[in-house]
């Protein structure tokens, strides 16, 4: 009895141990087991084409002799491949700083990874190869190491490990525990000495948070000091998926983020940027920032062509001049070390030569002008309680000009307040004396106005559209014509009626295009006609089809809609209107209208659309949701016309 | 004698003027284009040279060099400019020049500074094949660049270049050349398309061939036909006589080519007594030859896995026949001779059989016999039939291979050598899509519940790729469903994908049940409905008031709905429809008729194979955008 008893107590162990988050013990390197190279699914999600067996993490600040303070970063983690799909799991990046100074840049270390296949009933170890790694440079101050395994199969299992040793105590990397495929077990403990103060704060969705032990001393350099610490993980965290309107992706992950708060000056060490207000100083201060600011004498050259041109007249001329004289290599910066001159002699620099070219040169013209330091949208929003200077890798030009602001980029054929879609993230820094925060979304305005005049002769239909696009609608939209792929698009959304003519009104690197378009259908059944005041408008079917929502939905723009539908009652007949609807949500940043009315011969439609912020919380999805559901629906409507008797 | 102060002011003058030549004010990258290429062109050659030296009988060369415009950036626009190279290609030089629109140089890159790629082989890197390239920087067109390069190939032989100077839209040529030079006797051989015969010279030894083409204007496709040799020049090229793997063999026609193939896979049917003992064991003996094979096939797809290896990089031999069995994988030509040695222990006869695989690829030229092939097949005669087997796919219905195979020429290899054959052409009863759906309407709300039923017959489960989601799970077969049904506002309550049959014309079939908004528009007192969205042609409508090129409907097919609404008494439909369409492309069927509380809409669209003249487009355009107007009819239910 006892001995069958004993038996069950440790199958019924066996059977939870594999990967329980209680019990969980991360497993030796390169220590594979013949069951998790069996396993064919993973058991909390299925249908996914890999999955994350375990992710450990081991943080602590230590000491070396040469670079004095440093973090250490271990990572083990342990990559299952379900399906041949699945593979691509099987490669990596790890970003890193890496500064033209070795003691500032981050060292990863001991980096070792096998490919673990199941051949004929045995284990089969695949080492990674020099030629499997490589090093991409991102900006002047940040780079990433690429992998991908070799021999990767369906089934196989990946093990890989490696230690960062970095000085940058300010930046340290933020633990993602979710990723787009699911993941088992994602753990990381950490320490610090109690001089240094690091804010620690859970982002995204919780999957069984738990937080064990409480570390209370750490031991650096032989010394033991107090301090602070925690392991925290998380279990059978579900994936995020790709969703519509999904903006970042990193900020949307399930993730820790370290900030550090505060030094205890008692130990005597400094650690610059650790503020915003340090963090402007030290840009002001620096010759490849602040000191670019009078250097635009290299514009002087224009000086006679842009004698006599309004203040925006001048800010246009010299954004083309420096767009079409400089190409963009794909690098990140906000720095610049080249004069304008030998930038636009070279042809071609990164975000900060180029665009500090175009700060200074404004500024020579008496322009004023202000350099706008920005975290991208796929690395998350910035965080305004802590400053990390290496969040920041993108600049632009703020302008100012009678009171209104505007944003430049020289980096691409922009126009003149246009600038790159990974910019428009949440805030920007604006570099200055009095430095602030400035909404990088404010300007991002996208606007499509249409007017559609219908008129019934003879048998046939006749529609004349006319639609006016603006700021980033027109950006967008001028990219597609270049590309022959607007035509084409118009030729879809028109389909149901015969094309007469569309005509094109556009104007180089200008923020307004319009088009026109000529249409006619002939009348099959005229007891009654069927119009649809507006063919395919810009919200056709509802993006929303998911009953729940992780992320955030981010529209990138502030998007405005004006349709205006007019028709001269043809004698003969009668008109059913459709229905009046107003919908707003709580805030009022979604707004919508729908009018029919008839006065005397003429009938008008109007719909108006309008979103005052770009983000939605995943809270505000349901919200969202029956908004855009009431508003298609409504869209959908049509105008009868009835054959008098 | 000039007078040193005069040698002196000439010398300052030539420099001065040298100087001022690389300054010209106005010069552009535009100079001496037509203007009629400039308009729409999205890139155009300045100048290309093409020169393929046949050294000797296992060596040739590639002197490359093109000179272009990018004037719009497009889709097809080039992020990087590549070279390939392999463990028969080493490339000597090459160089990268890059000028923005004032034709001032900005990016000089030779060979040494070009990053590099190598292809990754199942996971695997190879050590001796990928790429060397180079980047294009994010420039505003228009800009020039100047591409050239020399490689120099060993030992490989088989593969002569195939020259297309433009094969893309909004792409014209100022002027482009191919020249060979054949050092050999005789040893090349050439097919012309679209363009005139190559101007034949001799210059000691060497025989020269030279092709031009100048001024060429771009050109926009047209719907209804993407077979490119339809509108671009294009020359193939092939040897007599070629190397490839030690092996030294014909090519001057398909049986030539066939018996090179069996000199490849001679020896690799290798199985050891044990493996023939467990083949023989996977039948019995009262099964007919086509259980057999089927029995095969299966182990086939339950046991072994494809790995991806191209033809012609990782080699052409197939794996030996033991190696496959064990190891249970292999790529197309490993799996296809496997699966014949298979058949062969068992005194089943079938043939390895080379295709140019893919849905919308061209047949191979029939006239011009060559080893321009990327996949493997097996042809496997039984009674009076052929089957072929798609040897990589696990799921594959058994002698299906669909619009991947079908319809084309293909080279079957027999004892004697190879041959052409061609393989199914599946017509119209060959490729059903039938959709049933019965809707449950709440005319007070305009929302309705509805179950559709969609029956796929033959090609016709390759729709959406519907074919492979039996295999998947609940979650990504409602993803599935949430994309392709054309409706707006609805949710899934239900649904069941069943497995494809494992037949030759396979049969396929899945039902859901949704609760969808508004589907009924409210119009005055009546309401709106169109049924015929829910089975769609996915046709475009014409507009071009000229034809140029062939209209070519590829494959034939059949639609057919049935729409049925239960109705309360009170309502019904104001007027009905009866409308038919025949023509010679196809025929087009709507009807529609209320018996008691069911309305019932009916509609089949056939539309049939074939290749018609430009002369017939007026009738085609009818045709087609009659269709698509007549799927949009409204119908109004009216009550009382």
């Amino acid at each position: 009895m006892r001995f069958s008893f004993i038996i069950f107590f440790f199958v019924f162990l066996l059977y939870n141990s594999l990967y329980s988050q209680d019990n969980f013990k991360e497993k030796k390197f390169r220590d594979v087991s013949i069951e998790e190279l069996q396993m064919d699914s993973c058991d909390f999600y299925s249908g996914a084409d890999a999955m994350v067996l375990f992710n450990v993490a081991n943080l602590y600040i230590d000491y070396e002799n040469v670079k004095g303070v440093v973090y250490h970063l271990y990572v083990h983690k342990r990559i299952k491949i379900f399906s041949n799909s699945g593979k691509s799991f099987a490669s990596g990046k790890i970003k890193f700083i890496k500064s033209k100074a070795k003691r500032f840049s981050d060292n990863i270390r001991k980096f070792k990874a096998y490919t673990y296949n199941l051949v004929e009933g045995k284990v089969e170890e695949t080492k990674i190869g020099k030629k499997d790694k490589f090093i991409n440079d991102i900006s002047d101050y940040s780079a990433e190491m690429s992998f991908a395994m070799p021999n990767v199969q369906k089934g196989s299992v990946i093990d890989l490990k490696y230690e960062i040793i970095s000085t940058n105590i300010g930046n340290l990397k933020t633990w993602f525990f979710q990723d787009v495929i699911p993941v088992k077990i994602s753990k990381i403990s950490y320490r610090f000495p109690n001089f240094l103060k690091y804010k620690i704060n859970t982002y995204g969705n919780f999957y069984s948070l738990k937080s064990k032990k409480d570390y209370h001393t750490l031991n650096i350099n032989n010394h033991t000091f107090d301090a602070y610490g925690k392991e925290i993980s998380m279990s059978n965290i579900l994936p995020l998926e790709k969703e519509k309107y999904m903006g970042s992706l990193l900020g949307s992950l399930s993730r820790l983020e370290f900030n550090l708060e505060y030094i205890d000056p008692y130990y005597g060490f400094k650690y610059n940027n650790s503020t915003y207000e340090k963090m402007n100083k030290n840009l002001l201060g620096d010759s490849m920032f602040g000191g670019r600011m009078k250097k635009g004498g290299f514009a002087k050259v224009w000086e006679k062509e842009l004698k006599g041109k309004s203040q925006i007249e001048k800010a246009e001329f010299i954004l083309k001049k420096i767009q079409n004289n400089t190409a963009w290599n794909n690098i990140f910066s906000i720095y610049s070390g080249v004069s304008g001159k030998k930038l636009m002699k070279k042809g071609e620099g990164n975000t900060g030569e180029i665009n500090w070219a175009l700060i200074s040169a404004l500024k020579y013209f008496d322009i004023e002008t202000y350099p706008v330091i920005i975290k991208r949208k796929k690395y998350g929003i910035p965080n305004p309680a802590f400053c990390n200077i290496f969040d920041y890798d993108y600049l632009v030009a703020l302008v100012v000009i009678d009171n209104k602001e505007y944003f430049c980029d020289a980096t691409s054929d922009f126009p003149f307040g246009i600038i790159r879609e990974q910019c428009i993230n949440d805030k920007g820094f604006v570099v200055d004396e009095n430095y602030r925060w400035i909404d990088m979304t404010k300007n991002a305005d996208f606007k499509q106005s249409a007017i559609y005049t219908f008129k019934i002769k003879g048998n046939y239909i006749f529609s004349d559209i006319l639609v006016q696009l603006k700021q980033y609608a027109a950006f967008e939209a001028y990219g597609k014509y270049n590309n022959e792929k607007l035509k084409n698009e118009l030729k879809k959304q028109f389909s149901d009626y015969e094309i007469e003519k569309i005509e094109f009104d556009t104007i180089n690197n200008s923020d307004i295009f319009k088009y026109s378009i000529s249409l006619k259908k002939e009348i099959e059944d005229d007891e009654i006609i069927v119009l649809e005041p507006f063919i395919k408008p810009y919200f056709d079917i509802n993006p929303f089809k998911k009953e729940e929502r992780i992320s955030n939905v981010d529209f990138k723009y502030n998007i405005t809609l004006n349709y205006m539908f007019n028709l001269e009652l043809p004698d003969g007949y009668t008109i059913e209107l459709p229905s009046n609807v107003r919908i707003e949500n709580e805030d009022k940043t979604l707004k919508y209208q729908y009018m029919a009315t008839n006065g005397g011969d003429k009938v008008v439609v109007m719909m108006k659309y309008k979103s005052a912020k770009t983000v939605f919380s995943p809270q505000e999805y349901t919200v969202l949701k029956t908004f855009f559901e009431k508003m298609t629906t409504t869209n959908k409507q049509v105008v009868l016309l009835k054959k008098l008797k | 004698m000039i007078a040193y102060r005069h040698k002196i002011f000439i010398f300052v003058f030539a420099f001065i003027f040298t100087f001022c030549i690389n300054y010209l004010p106005g010069q552009t990258i535009f100079e001496d284009i037509p203007d009629s290429l400039l308009r729409s062109s999205h890139l155009i050659v300045l100048n290309e040279q093409y020169d393929f030296t046949i050294i000797n009988d296992i060596k040739t060369r590639k002197d490359y060099k093109k000179d272009y415009l990018v004037l719009k950036k497009s889709d097809f626009t080039l992020d990087y400019l590549y070279i390939i190279f392999d463990k028969y290609t080493k490339i000597k030089k090459a160089k990268v020049e890059i000028y923005n629109k004032n034709n001032k140089r900005i990016k000089k890159i030779n060979l040494s500074k070009f990053k590099k790629r190598l292809f990754v082989d199942n996971g695997t890197v190879s050590g001796d094949a990928g790429m060397r390239y180079v980047e294009i920087p994010d420039i505003t067109p228009p800009y020039k660049i100047i591409f050239s390069y020399t490689v120099f190939k060993k030992g490989n032989t088989a593969f002569f270049p195939v020259w297309q100077p433009v094969n893309k839209e909004y792409e014209s040529v100022i002027s482009s050349r191919l020249r060979v030079f054949d050092n050999t006797k005789n040893n090349l051989r050439y097919k012309s398309i679209n363009i005139s015969s190559p101007q034949i010279s001799k210059e000691k030894n060497t025989t020269i061939y030279e092709w031009e083409i100048k001024n060429f204007k771009y050109i926009k496709f047209e719907p209804f036909n993407d077979r490119t040799e339809d509108y671009f020049p294009m020359v193939l090229l092939a040897p007599n006589n070629f190397i490839l793997e030690d092996y030294k063999s014909e090519m001057t026609n398909w049986e030539s080519i066939g018996r090179f193939i069996n000199k490849l896979n001679a020896k690799r049917n290798n199985f050891t007594e044990e493996q023939k003992k467990e083949i023989r064991n996977l039948i019995s003996n009262d099964d007919d030859i086509y259980d057999k094979v089927k029995k095969i096939y299966n182990f086939l797809q339950q046991n072994t896995r494809y790995v991806s290896i191209q033809l012609g990089i990782g080699g052409w031999q197939p794996f030996e026949s033991r190696y496959v069995h064990e190891k249970k994988y292999g790529d197309c030509k490993a799996l296809t001779f496997y699966t014949k040695s298979m058949l062969a222990i068992l005194g089943i006869k079938s043939y390895y059989t080379l295709v140019e695989a893919g849905k919308n690829t061209r047949d191979i030229a029939v006239d011009f016999p060559s080893l321009r092939f990327n996949h493997a097949i097996l042809c496997v005669p039984i009674s009076q039939d052929t089957v072929w087997l798609e040897c990589t796919s696990g799921i594959a219905p058994f002698g299906y291979s669909g619009s991947f195979t079908d319809d084309r020429n293909v080279l079957v290899v027999d004892n004697s050598g190879g041959k052409l054959v061609k393989t199914h052409s599946y017509n119209s009863r060959e490729n059903i899509k039938t959709v049933n759906i019965d809707i449950f309407p709440e005319f007070t709300t305009g929302n309705a519940a509805i179950h559709i039923n969609t029956f796929l017959t033959g090609l016709a489960i390759e729709d959406n790729d519907f074919f492979s989601l039996a295999y998947q799970n609940k979650k990504n077969q409602r993803k599935w469903l949430l994309n392709i049904l054309n409706l707006d506002n609805y949710n899934i309550k239900n649904f069941n994908i069943i497995p494809v049959s494992g037949d030759i014309i396979p049969k396929g079939h899945y039902d859901v049940d949704l609760y969808v908004k508004k589907i009924f528009l409210k119009a005055g007192t009546d309401y709106l409905f169109k049924p015929y969205v829910f089975n769609q042609t996915g046709f475009e409508p014409l507009v071009e008031s000229k034809r140029i090129s062939d209209i070519i409907i590829k494959r034939s097919f059949i639609l057919e709905d049935t729409i049925s609404i239960t109705v309360p008494d009170n309502i019904s439909l104001k007027k009905n429809v009866n409308y038919e369409l025949n023509s010679e492309f196809g025929t087009y069927k709507i009807s529609s008729f209320q018996h008691d509380n069911s309305i019932i809409f009916i509609r089949k669209v056939e539309l049939i194979k074939g290749v018609y003249p430009p002369s017939k487009y007026e009738k085609f355009k009818t045709f087609i955008n009659t269709i698509l107007k007549k799927d949009n009819h409204k119908f109004f239910f009216t009550s009382g």
